[in-house]
């Protein structure tokens, strides 16, 4: 056997495991000895003779180790392995796979701590670790030693308490899960405030997680310890009023948190920010985390940005802490999404290559190679005709912070006193603490700051000056962003010629150290390229009116494209050209044939099916019975989902009764003392004859007056129930769907109270033969266990073909006697179906809306969650929609709305 | 008796009805001419625009520049019928009719203007009916008279569609008894002209005012009903000019009144901290 080849041996006992430990031996780089083959192909056969699935687990294990670790630690998994294998099979494959991680990736001190950990929990049962273990892999994988030995401390703390069989079951699933939703940086940290407490009362862990869920993540180090410490006095004193404390949930929770909290995330200061960019742009420039912007854009960010944006987005850090001050921090954010949005309010992203090359006529660009033409943007490229694309991109920004700032400086003096100085103290501190290319950075703390750095501080101070000066003459001249790419072609050779002065210049290209600008404020192309899709479409239409003889900047087809939501119509063309001289074929052939296939349905009609016209706005008339409506009926379940969302929200319903209480009439109201009416008041008509007998002068106001005040409304809520439904709310887990559905529940209460008619119906569907409108509630049906289930059972379905819903639901008021007739849509953005997108959609919609209208049936539109929505007046009318931007808000304001429609 | 003690009144009334001294108005497109011809027509006209754009300044204008007098009705959900025709009231021992605002302005031939008609009730705004088509009467059932319009007399009403309320809304057979004209606030160089003239301020401080007049109103769905209107940024210019400091004057007069929302009062803060 001695001299056999032992993994012959292997191929005997199992073939295919024997085929992939040879294949793994075989990549290793150095020749695997013939005593760790024997070891690991006898400790395989070992394992398997146990169970299959462990010896497979040791076999890995080797072949991860071999090569890897040092070859002492061998013998140290061996016996470790069998050890554990000993105890049984399952232990033993969780030690042989987890194992490998430890030794390969950890020291001695956290073997001995996984040893520890791993013994403790063994005598809880093997179940324990499974869970666990995996997520220790993760840590320990993602290079976060620290975490792994604090969170291996905090199994070792937690399961050597006396716990019961489903408190272990419970910690060995919630600790992972918590503990990787830490963020990486502090989660050292915070595990050891969880171990505190633990270790206190094992009890505490729960409040304590959901605590750090309920906002105590955003406290610094120093703070958690405190508010911990103080928890712990709280908990000694009385436990109950221990664990409110800790979770959140207690005032002086609350409270203490709120005082100790200084890092702010995005969350707190979104909507705000929103709202401020709205108003002062008049643009909706949604704000996002930063780490969206990976998911967004497949590109991940560099941990040097704090903020960028991509033409259509804000992106900001998830959270700020860098100030002392919660105050400081708040002002961080609304200092970069000001000066970010400048981009946006200065037209930036409009930047034009040709217009750039037409002002510098007689200045020679280096040549363009042909692959630069392909998916990059017009700044990239311009960026390309440098020799050293790095200089001449931070020279730009330069020069489009320095154009920003003046632009600022004339239009919201404020804005540049109060938010300017933050960028500055951060410019000087990089200025003096980090390595930088001097000369450059002093032009940009003269250009794009405004802050100068005292005299005789720099050799190049007078050339500076200069180009400093050469920008404050150009934008006085031509503030387009275009005057700031002359400036560059102008100022590059002087700053080539200083950069080669110095050591290494004469190779710029392989020395050259990028500008740092102050949180990372570095202008992306890039992220604009990838965001914004209308480029390439935009140069092909550019062309085709090129060869017809028109002149046209790609800059301004791009952005009619992108108003327009990516298509051109005729007038559109007409409009950018200045002439109406070609014909509808040659519109056509620029324009290119938009027309999308149509997907119809083969449903068979029933009783239940309608058949609806739809307005075409390119022929201008109606398609007759085009679309098909198909009527369905939600099968609700039994799940108490009705009650519990009543339950959940006990005081907002409470509050909501009273005030929808108010506005029910009381029948009959009766006004006295009236100058005139329809009876007398007797009390008034005796004090009128007393008064007379007395000589005073009576009062002529005798009579009762009686007004019949009554509600006389129907109305109807007509819910989206699009695919985009489903998405998560951000900074929640619920969904869109959701939040509307217990704004229903919320809305069928108040409605209840009122004494209203009212009726829910969704719809979605897809194509014009698959429009489907689901019945939640009838005008004529109660408020019963029936149609809560169907609230329930209101789920996310396909698109939004909304002028034929509206057709249909308008069709419902004909059996309702009401005056006052009202149908409330309540969408999260568009309608868009299979051949009804954009401007169709939108104008059939619009005509719908209008043909309703005059059946004295009045629609207001609530949109939620929606991040630009330049065309809602389009779509709904001015004053007939409120956009609500936070879903969450949904529940109170949908209630809002409703009283301030009926008042 | 009575007769005569309207006509009495009405006699008395006319000077003290008349606008004296021209009020400042800045003309935005001609609705000063169609005005004059809906006047000259003797057609009723219906003012429609956000609260605070000049309807009411327009139409005092309009009453000043025809020499006319103009009896203003500020309606409200109890004005009641009588409210506008007139009643009887008691003295001493005797019942005597009392003359309301409507009929006083069809006796005298004033410009009669019914302001926010839409929040009076249903029932009162149909007695304006036959005053404004051919007719031209007014029925006082109380006293079995039919009174026929003084020939310069017209009719002005004025509502504001932004607001709201399905319930407030004028019918069908009221609105199609009136000629339209839609307000808005005034252009950024006329509006800002308005509010240094009215406010006193220099042009300067009025630009920004309207500079961030225009901003609030980008963000009307955003829980503003309606967005700052020249009235408020008069209102901030008055206090400008006695004294009070920019950022409390704006808060003051344009912030605070336009809203409750804590949240929608700190975006305007900033808007405010921005510009000035």
């Amino acid at each position: 056997m001695g001299k056999e080849n032992p993994l012959k041996l292997l191929a005997v006992a199992d073939p295919d495991l024997a085929e992939m430990v040879s294949a793994g031996l075989k990549k290793k780089k150095q020749p695997v000895s013939s005593e760790n083959i024997k070891m690991l192909v006898g400790e395989t056969l070992w394992g398997m003779s146990s169970e299959i699935s462990f010896g497979h687990a040791i076999a890995e294990g080797y072949i991860k180790l071999i090569g890897n670790i040092n070859q002492d630690k061998l013998p140290q998994y061996r016996e470790l392995t069998r050890k554990a294998g000993n105890v049984g099979p399952t232990f033993g494959r969780l030690i042989a796979i987890y194992l490998v991680l430890v030794l390969k990736h950890g020291d001695g001190r956290i073997l001995k701590m996984f040893l520890d950990a791993v013994d403790i929990m063994q005598k809880r049962g093997t179940y324990t670790l499974k869970g666990p273990l995996k997520s220790l892999a993760t840590l320990i994988t993602a290079g976060d030693k620290q975490s792994a030995a604090e969170y291996l401390k905090l199994l070792s703390t937690t399961f050597s308490k006396d716990l019961t069989y489903s408190q272990c079951r419970h910690f060995s699933y919630v600790l992972p899960k918590n503990v990787l939703s830490f963020s990486p940086p502090k989660r050292p940290w915070q595990i050891k405030e969880l171990i505190r407490l633990v270790s206190e009362d094992f009890r505490l862990a729960d409040p304590f997680l959901d605590g750090m869920e309920n906002g105590l993540y955003l406290l610094s180090k120093e703070a958690l310890c405190k508010f911990v410490s103080l928890g712990l006095k709280k908990v000694r004193q009385n436990i109950k009023l221990g664990i409110k404390y800790l979770s959140l949930t207690s005032k002086l929770g609350i409270d203490t948190y709120k005082s100790m909290q200084i890092t702010v995330p995005i969350m707190q200061v979104q909507q705000q920010i929103n709202h401020y960019l709205r108003a002062r742009t008049g643009l909706m420039i949604p704000i996002r985390p930063l780490s969206m912007l990976s998911k967004s854009h497949g590109i991940e960010g560099d941990n040097k940005t704090d903020a960028c944006c991509d033409g259509k987005s804000i992106y900001l850090p998830d959270e700020i802490s860098s100030f002392k001050k919660k105050e400081e921090n708040i002002k961080l954010y609304k200092c970069l999404a000001r000066f970010e949005s400048g981009y946006f309010e200065f037209n930036t992203f409009d930047f034009d290559l040709e217009k750039v090359i037409e002002k510098c006529s007689g200045i020679s660009f280096g040549v363009e190679s042909e692959s630069s033409q392909d998916k990059i943007s017009d700044l990239q490229r311009f960026f390309l005709l440098f020799p050293n694309k790095e200089l001449a991109s931070d020279l730009f920004t330069i020069f489009e912070h320095g154009r920003i700032r003046t632009l600022f400086a004339r239009r919201y003096p404020g804005l540049v006193r109060n938010f300017l100085p933050m960028l500055q103290e951060e410019a000087m501190r990089i200025f003096k603490e980090e390595r930088c290319v001097k000369s450059i950075y002093l032009l940009y703390l003269r250009v794009a700051l405004g802050s100068f750095t005292g005299k005789n501080m720099h050799a190049d101070e007078e050339n500076i000056k200069k180009a400093a000066g050469r920008f404050e003459k150009m934008i006085i001249e031509d503030n387009t962003v275009e005057a700031c790419a002359h400036l560059v072609i102008d100022t590059y050779p002087e700053i080539e010629a200083i950069l080669k002065k110095n050591p290494g210049g004469n190779k710029i290209a392989e020395h050259y150290l990028p500008v740092r600008f102050p949180f990372g404020r570095q202008l992306r192309p890039d992220l604009f390229y990838f965001a914004n899709s209308n480029f390439e479409m935009a140069q092909t239409i550019k062309m085709r009116l090129e060869a017809k003889g028109c002149k046209i900047y790609k800059s301004e087809i791009r952005k009619r494209l992108e108003a327009n939501n990516g298509t051109l119509s005729p007038e559109d063309i007409e409009d950018m050209i200045g002439t109406d001289e070609f014909r509808g074929i040659e519109i056509q052939e620029i324009i290119g044939s938009s027309k999308p296939q149509t997907t119809d349905i083969a449903i068979a009609d029933t009783d239940k099916t309608f058949r609806y016209k739809e307005w075409d706005c390119n022929i201008q008339d109606y398609l007759n019975e085009h679309v098909r409506v198909v009527e369905k009926s939600l099968n609700g379940y039994q799940d108490g989902y009705y009650n519990n969302v009543l339950v959940q929200h006990h005081a907002l319903v409470k509050k909501i009764k009273y005030a929808f209480e108010l506005l029910k009439p009381e029948g009959l109201k009766i006004l006295r003392q009236w100058v005139e009416g329809d009876e007398f008041d007797y009390r008034a008509l005796l004090d009128f004859v007393m008064d007379k007998r007395a000589g005073i002068t009576p009062s002529d106001r005798l009579y009762i007056k009686r007004i019949k005040e009554q509600r006389d409304i129907a109305v109807l809520l007509l819910v989206d129930l699009s695919r985009s439904t489903a998405n998560t709310v951000y900074g929640s887990t619920a969904s869109v769907l959701d939040i509307e559905k217990e704004s229903i529940v919320l809305f069928c209460e108040a409605l209840e109270v009122v004494g209203d008619a009212f009726a829910i119906a969704g719809f979605s569907g897809t194509g014009r033969l698959g429009v489907d409108y689901f019945i939640i509630k009838e005008f004529d049906e109660d408020m019963g266990t029936s149609v809560r289930q169907r609230i329930s059972a209101m789920a996310p379905q396909r698109s939004t073909r909304m002028g034929a819903a509206i057709r249909h639901a308008a069709g419902k008021f004909d059996l309702v006697s009401s005056k006052v007739r009202l149908m409330i849509i309540l969408s999260d953005g568009f309608p868009n179906d299979v051949d009804y997108k954009q401007d169709y959609a939108i104008k059939d919609t619009r005509k719908a809306i209008s043909e309703v209208n005059s059946k004295n049936i009045y629609v207001h539109s609530i949109t939620v969650n929606l991040a630009r929505y330049s065309k809602l007046d389009d779509l709904y009318g001015d004053v007939k929609h409120n956009v609500i931007s936070d879903v969450r808000e949904l529940p109170d304001k949908l209630l809002r709305i409703y009283s301030e429609l009926t008042r | 008796m009575t007769d005569e003690t309207g006509q009495n009144t009405a006699g008395q009334n006319f000077d003290s009805y008349l606008i004296e001294k021209e009020p400042y108005y800045v003309q935005a497109e001609n609705e000063v001419a169609v005005f004059e011809s809906a006047y000259d027509a003797r057609l009723p006209v219906m003012l429609k625009g956000p609260t605070g754009c000049g309807k009411t300044r327009y139409v005092e204008y309009m009453a000043y520049r025809l020499k006319r007098p103009l009896i203003t009705v500020a309606c409200h959900e109890d004005l009641f019928a009588s409210d506008l025709i007139g009643r009887y009231l008691l003295k001493s021992d005797e019942t005597v009719w009392v003359d309301g605002p409507l009929t006083n302005a069809v006796r005298i031939g004033a410009i009669c203007y019914l302001d926010e008609i839409v929040e009076a009730r249903k029932d009162t705004t149909v007695v304006i009916h036959p005053l404004t088509d051919n007719r031209r009467t007014l029925s006082i059932d109380k006293k079995g008279e039919i009174i026929r319009a003084h020939k310069k007399f017209m009719m002005v009403i004025s509502y504001n569609p932004g607001y709201q309320s399905v319930l407030k809304d004028l019918k069908q057979s009221t609105r199609q008894r009136f000629v339209a004209l839609a307000f808005d606030y005034p252009e950024a160089e006329k509006e800002a002209r308005i509010v240094s003239h009215e406010g006193e301020i220099e042009m300067e401080t009025a630009t920004r005012l309207v500079n961030l007049a225009g901003k609030i109103r980008n963000i009307r769905e955003h829980g503003l009903a309606e967005g700052a209107s020249t009235r408020l940024l008069i209102y901030a210019a008055q206090l400008i000019k006695r004294g009070t400091s920019i950022h409390e004057a704006c808060k003051i007069a344009i912030c605070l009144p336009i809203t409750d929302d804590e949240r929608l009062q700190e975006t305007l803060n900033d808007l405010i901290e921005d510009i000035f």
